[in-house]
């Protein structure tokens, strides 16, 4: 019943729009019907440019994410944990963070050229600003009776930061890093339709082109898919790793 | 005269914008001495417990525990705090065992197992915090306070968020390792009750500016038997005391609301 519930719009959706393009005789360059999106998708996974576009894709996500990740959670915990170089970044920070990524491919093309540099340099800006703004509130917001029971058993600074700041900030650091990966992922596929010519976004750009619809289609429900997967992994690795904070609101 | 446990002289507090929260307090606690600082909420009685704890800087006067001036926190002061502030994203043994591993006991873990069967908490060292009820909890605090062997336990209203049941158990469990190991205990509550069931010596503060209003001394043999005669005298002089501070409570409370 429940797996019916979730399906039937989806279900009712693909029906209407197939047959919208048959009786309608809709032309296949502007929307093809779903059938004829399946059967591209199904040549597009055979002959293996799916595979490798979507590798393509990920790797740059993943490459960039860990660039943009790697240095924005130092740097938010650093900042989260000492006020006075909170002060000094977060003027600069507050500045930078509302331009979107977006805007800055004419100057990540200027800096990087074409191919993989500038494509990482706007997937890591991308997941910067989540990351960086939930590991400073993060560990501002660890509240401040955990820091008192600490000292008061004799915590070292060095202690108090391994074994309290950072577990307690971990719960918003991993929803920065869950927001962060969504934004490197819309990212690459800006990046790939400017900067390089394989991944996903570079395909459905080319498939324009050609008027190829059927591709188009193929290419963003693949990205859609992608999306969804990357997802639902981070939501299972927060789960895992914050076993102690599950339901711990209404505790 | 062994030198005082903990001695305070001349403390103020003044927390600025009028608030006087703390005003020539003297007061010497005895090595192995179980004290309850009681008074209206305004008193004072959490940030003099706080003072003493060094989590927070007097405006006048000195605090010294064992003979050295207090102005940081430190293990030798293991505090209770009234919500418990055990540390969520560690197991219950790793919670014991926090101010051992700070130490470096290589013996931490076993130490810190051996503490929870003491508070009967055997079996729960796996757990996370929020899968115990709160007086499971303050078990666990207090077992995390035992297990860096303060010489003195400061605790805050440790009982207060416990329903009346699990806290007359947690006195008697209290006053249970207090018996064996004599450590020197500041109490802070607002149980007129409690403090008469746990204290050598009972310290009524006085509403805002809390000052020592008086320290009444109770000589009733241990356990106490809430039946007594002694215990309802005793009941009877705290309330009184007690009475006339949260009439100044009230006073002060019902100023503000009406402007």
């Amino acid at each position: 019943m429940r797996l019916l519930r979730s399906t039937a719009v989806i279900a009712v959706a693909l029906v209407g729009w197939e047959l919208v393009c048959r009786l309608a005789h809709v032309s296949p360059a502007i929307l093809p019907p779903p059938t004829q999106v399946a059967r591209k998708w199904a040549e597009y996974l055979t002959s293996g440019e799916l595979p490798r576009d979507a590798f393509a894709t990920v790797a740059r996500v993943a490459v960039g994410f860990a660039i943009g990740a790697g240095l924005a959670l130092p740097l938010g915990l650093w900042m989260g944990a000492m006020s006075k170089v909170y002060e000094v970044f977060n003027p600069v920070v507050q500045i930078l963070r509302p331009i979107p990524p977006i805007a800055f491919i004419p100057l990540a093309i200027l800096w990087f050229g074409l191919g993989n540099p500038p494509a990482f340099f706007l997937i890591a800006l991308g997941a910067f600003f989540p990351v960086l703004m939930n590991s400073i509130a993060g560990v501002r917001n660890v509240d401040a009776i955990y820091v008192r029971a600490a000292q008061n058993l004799g915590a070292s600074p060095a202690t108090l930061f391994r074994r309290v700041l950072l577990p307690g900030a971990m719960p918003s650091i991993l929803a920065g890093m869950r927001v962060g990966i969504g934004v490197a992922f819309i990212c690459v596929i800006v990046a790939e339709m400017i900067a390089v010519n394989n991944g996903l976004g570079y395909r459905i750009l080319e498939a324009r082109e050609y008027f190829w619809s059927d591709k188009i289609l193929a290419g963003m429900i693949s990205i859609g898919v992608i999306g969804l997967a990357i997802d639902t992994g981070m939501a299972l690795l927060n789960q895992r790793l914050l076993r102690w904070h599950r339901g711990l609101e209404n505790a | 005269m062994p030198e005082p446990a903990l001695q305070i002289r001349g403390l103020g507090k003044d927390f600025g914008g009028g608030v006087v929260a703390l005003r020539d307090i003297d007061l010497d606690v005895s090595p192995g001495e179980l004290v309850c600082l009681l008074g209206p909420s305004g008193c004072g009685k959490s940030t003099l417990l706080n003072i003493a704890a060094g989590f927070v800087q007097p405006s006048a006067g000195s605090v010294r525990a064992f003979g050295k001036p207090v102005s940081r926190p430190g293990p030798e002061r293991a505090m209770v705090f009234q919500e418990y502030a055990l540390f969520p994203w560690m197991t219950v043994l790793d919670n014991v065992a926090f101010g051992l591993t700070v130490k470096r006991d290589p013996e931490a873990r076993g130490k810190a197992r051996a503490l929870l069967a003491k508070l009967s908490l055997q079996g729960f060292g796996d757990r996370f915090p929020k899968d115990l009820s709160g007086g499971m909890r303050q078990r666990v605090a207090l077992a995390r306070a035992l297990a860096v062997d303060a010489p003195m336990l400061l605790m805050d209203e440790p009982f207060g968020a416990l329903d009346a049941l699990t806290r007359r158990s947690m006195q008697a469990e209290l006053l249970r390792i207090w018996d064996e190991v004599r450590k020197t205990i500041v109490f802070v509550t607002h149980g007129i009750d409690e403090s008469v069931t746990l204290a050598d010596r009972v310290v009524v503060l006085t509403y805002r500016p809390g000052t020592v209003k008086q320290i009444v001394e109770l000589r009733l043999p241990r356990p106490r038997d809430p039946a007594s005669s002694g215990f309802a005298e005793a009941i009877k002089q705290l309330t009184a005391l007690v009475a006339e501070e949260q009439l100044r409570h009230e006073r002060d409370e019902s100023n503000v609301a009406l402007g």
